[in-house]
């Protein structure tokens, strides 16, 4: 897809991505130690909080990925996918002050505190799996090849040089300052490509003539909260997967560095609806691209790039500078947040534990700022190697619940109930190693469905044939973590609630 | 116009407005603490 853009759009590009250096140069002396360095010295207020909340959880997965739904399936893009995450969201918001009134850094804190050093490095380990920036970093290097005619290599490696730069020198102070900033153009420029693309098509009707135009037949189902095809069962199962929210490595950084509980909630409260919007939006700009094509306005995109399609149709000079500008934002606020995340993991959760219980606060940032370097390394590494991402995705997503969420919220929620560190082990290594048996299970003895996209294993049991796909270790795994819980909690040495928080 | 407009409209509309209205806290927000240095 071609994309020629004005002095003005170029202007705009240039200044954003100098904005983002600058900012990585002004904090390069301002933290000492690792609180103010990982956690902004736990003092992000409410602006500062809502932009980095909802531009790092918000990456291209969202901009792409929930059009391109849209181009093929509708509404049910919103509904049946992202509307489970805005009541996650929601719930979030009043479980989060309680993480932020203990003690600790991060939730990984909490599970070693509580179960011990097994426990929490096995939690580590499955949070820095999640956390590594694969999908993003392949995402930065797409839109700098189609923005400067550059190899995808050399895309992807002068985006990381850039988000490694200020992440580096600022920490999360950097992190949160570029994130209001990316929060704004990246909000900005899909609300006003929305706003263009439907009015000019003419609105609803407008709209559902070009999708009928486009299909030969009534573009019903494009308007279908279920898509004409998704049973409760299915949406129920695509609901499950936004546990991941309780239990986010990004989202629980931001809420242990927020000034007070009061302001982690008033940030996720107020967030949830701009969350809602931009995934509305998305889908919605996803479905509009196919009646675009319908009415003869746009040619056929591939699906992924509807949204690049319409925003160059329909945006003016200086705007289109602008969107791109924001799909760099929407990447970049989400790849800083995780390289920092992940260095987290390493140094504080895996490293001080295990090696160094007596690691100096300088230090400990010292090194967390290394980690940083290396995390980047890996995730660009991993760019080169993987071609299909969704399906690491979906293992790094199912480590991290399965590992992480029991015995997280048993620690912090249920106080009443007597814990020991055999149950907690017990639950992280059946979280953790199950759902690596699993996904070897299914990558070695399974297909591609090119049917489903997505790999599965056809299993013979008593005569009936029966189809796993990579996806349901995120339900077949917990069940078994919860039994694990329960036995450890049965047969290990009880410690007193009140001993272990 | 239906409802499917109206939550188009909706939405755009929390795209423009939040986003600017918490950009104006925010460069008040930064411009206190950069006249007070205070990043802790």
């Amino acid at each position: 897809m071609a994309i020629s853009l004005t002095h003005l759009d170029w202007a705009i590009i240039l200044l954003y991505l100098a904005a983002m250096l600058g900012v990585g140069f002004f904090f390069r002396k301002k933290q000492n130690t690792f609180e103010d360095y990982f956690l902004a010295s736990k003092g992000l207020t409410l602006p500062l909080l809502i932009g980095t909340l909802v531009s790092t959880f918000y990456g291209l997965d969202t901009l792409f990925g929930t059009s391109e739904i849209g181009f093929f399936e509708g509404v049910t893009g919103f509904f049946a996918y992202a509307l489970p995450y805005s009541g996650l969201y929601l719930l979030m918001a009043f479980l989060a002050p309680r993480f932020r009134e203990l003690e600790g850094n991060t939730f990984i804190d909490l599970i070693g505190e509580r179960y011990g050093k097994f426990a929490q490095a096995i939690s580590a380990c499955s949070s820095f799996f999640y956390s590594i920036n694969t999908m993003e970093m392949m995402g930065i290097g797409f839109i700098f090849t189609l923005i400067f005619k550059i190899p995808f290599w050399a895309g992807v490696l002068i985006a990381a040089v850039i988000v490694v730069a200020y992440t580096y020198s600022g920490g999360l102070w950097a992190v949160a300052v570029t994130d209001m900033i990316q929060f704004t153009i990246m909000a900005l420029s899909l609300g006003l490509t929305l706003l263009f693309c439907w009015r000019d098509l003419g609105g609803y009707s407008g709209i559902y003539a070009g999708l009928g135009a486009y299909l030969g037949s009534d573009p019903w189902y494009y308007f279908s909260p279920s898509g004409g095809y998704l049973t409760s069962g299915v949406i129920a199962a695509y609901a499950l997967t936004s546990l991941a929210v309780l239990c986010e490595p990004a989202f629980m950084q931001r809420i242990y560095a927020s000034r007070s509980p009061r302001e982690a909630r008033r940030a996720l409260l107020i967030s949830t609806p701009i969350w809602t919007a931009y995934e509305f939006a998305c889908c919605m700009l996803g479905l509009a691209a196919v009646a675009a094509v319908g009415l003869g306005v746009i040619g056929e995109p591939h699906a992924n790039q509807a949204l690049l399609a319409l925003a160059v149709r329909y945006l003016p000079p200086g705007l289109i500078g602008l969107f791109l500008a924001g799909v760099l934002a929407a990447a970049m606020s989400t790849a800083d947040s995780y390289f920092l995340v992940s260095s987290g993991n390493l140094v504080y959760d895996l490293y001080r534990p295990l090696c160094k219980p007596d690691l100096s606060p300088q230090k400990l940032m010292t090194y967390t700022k290394r980690a940083v370097l290396l995390s980047a390394a890996v995730s660009v590494a991993l760019a080169f190697y993987f071609e299909r991402i969704m399906g690491a995705w979906v293992f790094q997503a199912s480590i991290l619940i399965n590992t992480v969420l029991i015995p997280l919220y048993a620690a912090v929620f249920l106080k009443k109930l007597p814990q020991s560190k055999l149950g907690g082990s017990l639950a992280a290594a059946t979280g953790f190693f199950g759902t690596i048996c699993y996904y070897l299970l299914i990558t070695t003895a399974g297909y591609f469905s090119e049917e489903w996209g997505t790999m599965v294993l056809r299993l013979n049991l008593c005569g009936r044939t029966v189809e796993l796909w990579q996806e349901y270790g995120i339900f077949l795994i917990p069940p078994f973590v919860l039994l694990a819980f329960l036995v450890g909690v049965l047969c290990g040495n009880k410690r007193e609630p009140e001993e272990a928080l | 116009m239906n409802g499917w407009d109206l939550g188009v409209y909706l939405a755009a509309a929390v795209l423009i407005i939040a986003p600017t209205g918490l950009f104006f806290s925010y460069v008040r927000e930064i411009a206190r603490r950069l006249r007070e240095d205070d990043w802790h």
